[in-house]
């Protein structure tokens, strides 16, 4: 069970489709409340807050868990997402591994500075 | 890399325009139908082009099939097509009518209004006018092993012990479990569906496509067959099956009325379970 669920965080590259296919719709289904939050409660908050108060809502503890939950499994989403169009349509190993290699660096930096972003806003407010 | 351009034999150009020879004098005429039909005669540096023909459809059967055999019987005998059975059984008219995969022998003319354009099926290579090339997809479904298969017998310390002896007894299906094949035995293998799949046309040399994965499926579902792991097994590849975007271009495709984008679903399904089934073994 415990390596099953681990299967399904861990990024893997294993070469069956099958959990490819799985953990894309493991991440669908986790980013469902995520954006459902996102869209009723942390958007109509964002238009209607000041600056400074805002940074204090991301500041508390569950927003910034939620939000970080969200960003990883879309960017999680996104790559793998991404990974099925770049193999429908570039079909040349070459250019294949060059657009994946080019994907998932671009993604995880995307990632990355934007979970610095919500850490750094959870320690200073 | 993605091709932008079309190869240039895939420009068609405008062909001859053909008539019915003259009724005789006194005899009468009935509709006349126009025809758009692709041709190409199979020489590499040739265009192909599209021929236009004026049928008298009197006396002529109510498909489309029927209008191609008098063309050909009546007009220009060097059209090229296939066709056996001309009732919807043996899948070798598959052409693409009226921007539609479908059987040129079930596909009334009277459902076309005005010109009836025909093509050959698409993103195929062609052998000749309305004649595709098929090998590949042949050979894909025999990658699928479309036979009945016996478990092969494995002692208690994993050595495998070969399989039963052919005929060393009779396998019984009982009427419901019989009926887990319907929808997917009448398939007639015309390949409407594959060639009408995007994700077909792009992967076709890795991706199985609709017609074989319902094959597939047909022999996953049937009580009989022992092999059913090793058969999901192989289709667990990035590509075989996992390709199928769900876009329902084959089941609305599909002269018989099956919907192979739903046996694509339960394959999948059956591929989860056995995933379960496989993570909750191990430690
Ligand atoms: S449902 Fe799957 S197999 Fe059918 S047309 Fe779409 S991608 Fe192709
Ligand atoms: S599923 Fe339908 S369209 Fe596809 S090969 Fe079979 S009969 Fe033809
Ligand atoms: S001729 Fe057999 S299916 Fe059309």
């Amino acid at each position: 069970m415990l390596r099953s669920s681990l299967h399904l965080f861990i990024p893997h590259n294993d070469k069956s489709g099958r959990s490819h296919w799985i953990t894309q719709r493991f991440s669908a289904i986790i980013l469902l409340p995520l954006y459902a939050w996102l869209l009723l409660v942390a958007l109509p908050m964002a238009s209607t807050a000041g600056y400074e108060e805002l940074l204090l809502w991301m500041g508390k503890p569950m927003n910034s868990i939620l939000i970080v939950l969200m960003i990883f499994f879309s960017m999680r989403h996104m790559a793998f997402g991404l990974e099925v169009i770049i193999d429908d349509y570039i079909a040349d190993p070459l250019y294949n591994r060059v657009a994946l290699l080019a994907m998932r660096w671009s993604t995880l930096l995307l990632a990355v500075s934007v979970l610095g972003a919500s850490v750094k806003i959870f320690m200073n407010y | 890399m993605a091709q932008l351009l079309l190869p240039r034999n895939s420009r068609i150009k405008r062909g001859k325009s053909w008539n019915t020879p003259a009724t005789p004098k006194g005899a009468s005429s009935g509709r006349k139908r126009n025809f758009k039909i692709y041709r190409w005669n199979g020489v590499a540096n040739e265009l192909p082009r599209l021929d236009r023909y004026a049928l008298d459809t009197k006396g002529c059967g109510p498909m489309v099939l029927d209008a191609l055999i008098a063309i050909k019987n009546k007009v220009d005998p060097s059209l090229t097509f296939r066709r056996s059975c001309r009732e919807g059984v043996c899948g070798s008219c598959a052409m693409n009518i009226d921007g539609t995969n479908t059987l040129a022998c079930t596909k009334p003319m009277a459902d076309v209004r005005g010109t009836i354009n025909i093509y050959p099926l698409p993103h195929c290579k062609v052998i000749k006018d309305l004649v595709p090339n098929l090998e590949g997809a042949y050979s894909q479904l025999a990658s699928i092993e479309p036979w009945l298969q016996k478990a092969s017998k494995v002692s208690s310390k994993g050595v495998s012990k070969g399989v039963e002896r052919a005929g060393a007894r009779e396998r019984k299906q009982s009427p419901q479990a019989r009926a887990a094949l319907d929808g997917s035995y009448e398939c007639i293998l015309c390949f409407c569906c594959s060639t009408s799949c995007p994700s077909y046309w792009w992967n076709s040399d890795k991706y199985l496509g609709p017609a074989v994965l319902l094959q597939a499926y047909r022999w996953l579902v049937d009580s009989r067959d022992g092999a059913k792991k090793q058969r999901l097994r192989a289709l667990t590849d990035p590509f075989k099956l996992y390709r199928c975007h769900t876009i329902m271009n084959c089941t609305r495709t599909c002269p018989k009325g099956l919907n192979p984008a739903k046996a694509i679903a339960e394959i999948k399904k059956l591929a989860l379970s056995d995933y379960k089934q496989d993570s909750s073994v191990k430690p």
